[in-house]
């Protein structure tokens, strides 16, 4: 017996010996934190992504709050300025000034049209007017007149009317009487016991379903749903020790149960087939000595690479790498400690095994394989690969959420409404107008109001900021309630509003960003801050993701000493994000954590299952037997786990689409067609291109 | 169409230095650090939305301004006997507001004031000396809009 076994034995015989003690000292401490644990979960994850974020501690450090914008989709029908819609725009309007937490809204009856009224007899007056208290029939007659001054506010076939509300909070438009067919964009989730109980719910309810329909028993269902609850419980108050002032994101809790569930499924199907050839407790000795190593270093693997995001400077990224962290530890100490002590308790007589058959014949099928087909495959998947990597470097902005709600409102620090802040404002415009020529349907600032009252003021003399005179127009913007939709302090407020087809936002966003060399633009509304936190995570996500491809490769060949092992748990890893990130060009789909959470899900089960894969078949792999044999035998001990795991991960993220909890549902989509792909690299692309390694030797 | 700027008489010192003389004169609205000061006509229908705009935002303007209405007569209106009955007013800003914004039937008298009389041609030949040609004619340190 090695070193190695000797000490596994003796861990062994102190497990059985301590069982009951292990047992009672976890559920005791299980007990304690069910009675203590105050941590809630939350399912906005704004506020995540702006903490730590560069735009947002900008907008902090120059004293400024961030802003809400959310943009009111009104469905107006086939007669846009009928009566009814113009009266009911009114109550809209009447309503929304009773909301305090609402600073301004944009729309047709708020929009200021600047003025010259002159009767040529001695009275004139240069102003600024809205439709807001104009009559019914007025207001009829000056939209459909000057449409053109009013269309930013119309979709092109005029049905949809937009109203931008700017607040201090979110709004909850539910709790305001709207009088139309209506929806918000930029809605976000928040806090919800009941949401979050529907979700565990589903997922214990399929968990163990899906086991005692696997194993045709009801022991892996309930020690499943034990282990899973008490890894879920230990990881939120653990990482509720650590950060208790940073809300729990329940989608990162999904990660790290996911990451965590499979050293259950790995551990209970070694012990359950073990029991084929050995007693009960033999059986735990067994599953030990072939487990250990493996779910070691796959643990290594989710505890290293994932949890590097702890030191990125991005709280949701941290937030992530804790999870991860303390879930892959507590998930690796409650295994082989907990499981195993309550593994030798049971006996399963004549265990069942699913995949018996079918390994036989998925060996069969792989080994005669197509060596053309593989090439073809792996070349198609580089082409993708090469292409993915250009579009990202030329094209970043496109990955990131495609923001529908059109409008940035940003601030340029001043001191005050001056000559040469007015200067700064008139390159602006002048700067992102020629840029984005065809893309920006208004911009109001305090600059714009100037050029319109001084253009007013002297229609005859060619506009120049230095001719401005400043007192008279500090004066009309008080005069017309201008100067706070404008100005906030002494600094300058900027609403740019995009055009229904315009270019991603993002790409706008990133323009302003670079546009000012000194860096004192400071976006301010919730959805451009959220925008410009993502684009800077990017970068972060695709170092993280190649340093864990890195690591595996590393740990594979820590372990075989073999390059070309390395190579394929590099290929193989590397397969499904690529034709994930092709899809995503392809359908448009931006980042964002939910993306972001389906990756790290997949790189995590599947790093494990290539570890798991090689790991067995460089210590099991007999010389004089056939890549038939070979893979059959590998198919049962590993690849029956690895398909089982990935199955029921594959199915409960399936019904998690229909919980209608959009982040949740969003995670699940995303997880359902990664983990396919990750299962198709895994049980199809990874033996066949270890029996050409072995081919080619 | 918009307003062609007119050509102001007097240099902004001198402008101020007249203004300066018929202050006394005026109805006073605010306390804030920066003058405004505006010759307006009780008749004229931009003069009236001027003084409603005043104040619908009269919190913050009046924080932030102190505002001079100088009451000087449109030809064409004739409101010289609307002009001398809220000069010759107990308040005068309520009697202004009365003209001017909610636009009552109003009894007016046939006002024989000498003190109003004078300060109407004082109001009257500053504008002259100004070059004041429209109405509300608004001036903020010296220079007319």
């Amino acid at each position: 017996m090695s070193y190695f076994k000797n000490n596994l034995y003796k861990y062994y015989t102190f497990v059985i010996k301590s069982r009951i003690a292990i047992v009672v000292i976890f559920s005791l401490i299980f007990l304690y934190l069910t009675l203590n644990v105050t941590a809630a979960l939350t399912h906005n994850d704004d506020e995540l992504w702006l903490q730590g974020s560069n735009e947002y501690n900008r907008l902090l450090q120059n004293n400024h709050k961030q802003s809400y914008s959310q943009k009111l989709r009104l469905n107006l029908g086939s007669q846009p300025f009928s009566t009814k819609n113009v009266n009911a725009l009114k109550l809209l309007h009447s309503n929304l000034e009773d909301v305090e937490e609402i600073l301004r809204v944009s729309s047709p009856l708020t929009h200021k049209i600047i003025y010259s009224s002159d009767d040529n007899a001695g009275s004139s007056l240069v102003g600024a007017r809205t439709l807001l208290e104009d009559g019914v029939d007025e207001i009829i007659g000056e939209l459909n007149g000057s449409f053109k001054e009013f269309s930013k506010f119309y979709s092109s076939d005029k049905r949809i009317l937009y109203v931008y509300v700017f607040s201090s909070s979110p709004i909850d438009f539910s709790k305001i009487y709207v009088p139309f067919d209506y929806d918000v964009l930029g809605m976000a989730e928040d806090k919800n016991i009941f949401k979050d109980a529907i979700l565990f719910s589903i997922l214990l309810t399929t968990l163990f379903v899906l086991f005692s329909i696997t194993f045709r028993t009801i022991i892996p269902s309930i020690l499943g749903i034990i282990f899973i609850s008490f890894n879920t419980l230990f990881t939120i108050s653990a990482y509720e020790f650590i950060q208790p002032d940073t809300p729990l994101h329940v989608s990162i809790l999904l990660v790290a149960i996911a990451v965590s569930i499979m050293d259950f499924v790995y551990v209970y199907y070694g012990w359950h087939i073990a029991q084929v050839s050995h007693n009960a407790k033999n059986a735990v000795y067994h599953t030990i000595t072939k487990t250990f190593k493996p779910i070691l270093l796959t643990t290594f693997v989710s505890v290293v690479g994932i949890g590097a995001l702890v030191f990125q400077n991005s709280v949701i990224l941290q937030s992530i790498g804790y999870n991860v962290i303390l879930s892959s530890l507590i998930g690796f100490a409650l295994t082989f400690s907990f499981l195993l002590a309550l593994l030798s308790f049971f006996e399963i007589k004549d265990p069942y095994m699913i995949t018996k058959n079918a390994s036989r014949l998925f060996a069969g099928l792989e080994a005669r394989y197509e060596r053309t087909i593989l090439r073809i495959f792996l070349l198609l998947t580089g082409a993708i690969f090469l292409s993915s990597v250009v579009f990202t470097m030329d094209k970043p902005s496109g990955f990131i959420t495609q923001c529908d709600d059109e409008v940035i409102s940003l601030v340029i620090p001043s001191n005050g409404l001056t000559s040469k802040a007015l200067k700064k404002l008139e390159r602006f415009h002048k700067d992102i107008n020629k840029r984005f020529k065809d893309d920006i349907s208004e911009i109001t600032s305090s600059y714009a109001y100037a050029k319109s009252f001084s253009m007013e003021y002297e229609p005859s003399r060619t506009f120049e900021v230095s001719n401005i005179n400043l007192d008279f127009i500090a004066f009309d913007f008080e005069l017309y309630d201008i100067y706070d939709d404008v100005m906030e302090n002494s600094s300058h407020r900027l609403t740019i509003y995009l055009e229904d087809d315009s270019e991603n936002k993002n790409i706008v966003l990133q323009w302003i960003r670079e546009w000012d060399a000194e860096n004192a633009t400071l976006l301010d509304d919730v959805n451009s801050l959220l925008n410009a936190a993502k684009y800077d995570t990017v970068n972060h996500m695709i170092y993280v993701l190649l340093f864990i491809l890195l690591l595996i490769t590393l740990v594979i060949y820590g372990v075989t000493k073999n390059k070309a092992y390395s190579f394929i748990a590099l290929t193989v890893n590397i397969i499904p994000l690529v034709w994930f990130f092709a899809i995503l060009i392809i359908l448009q789909i931006p980042l964002s954590i939910e993306v972001l959470v389906a990756m790290l899900i997949m790189v995590a089960l599947s790093s494990d299952a290539t570890i798991h894969f090689l790991y067995f078949y460089n210590k099991h792999l007999l010389p004089e037997s056939s890549n038939e044999q070979s893979l059959e035998v590998s198919f049962i001990e590993v690849g029956t786990p690895i398909g089982i795991g990935s199955t029921i991960l594959l199915i409960t993220f399936l019904l998690l689409v229909f919980a209608n909890i959009p982040t949740i549902s969003t995670i699940g989509k995303y997880s359902v067609i990664l983990i396919m792909f990750s299962l198709l690299a895994d049980l199809l692309i990874l033996p066949v291109m270890f029996i050409e390694m072995i081919k080619s030797k | 169409m918009g307003v062609e700027k007119e050509k102001q008489l007097v240099s902004p010192k001198v402008a101020m230095e007249l203004l300066q003389t018929i202050k006394g004169d005026a109805i006073v609205l605010g306390s804030g650090s920066q003058e405004i000061h505006s010759f307006i006509d009780p008749l004229c229908m931009m003069s009236q939305l001027y003084l409603a705009l005043i104040y619908k935002h009269n919190k913050k303007l009046f924080a932030k301004y102190t505002i001079y209405l100088y009451l000087h007569e449109i030809k064409s209106k004739k409101s010289k006997k609307h002009i001398l009955n809220i000069m010759s007013a107990a308040i005068q800003e309520k009697a202004l507001l009365a003209i001017m914004l909610d636009k009552k039937e109003m009894d007016l008298k046939d006002v024989d004031d000498e003190k109003s009389d004078k300060a109407f041609d004082r109001i009257a030949d500053v504008a002259r000396r100004v070059g004041v040609n429209k109405r509300p004619y608004i001036m903020i340190n010296g220079k007319a809009k």
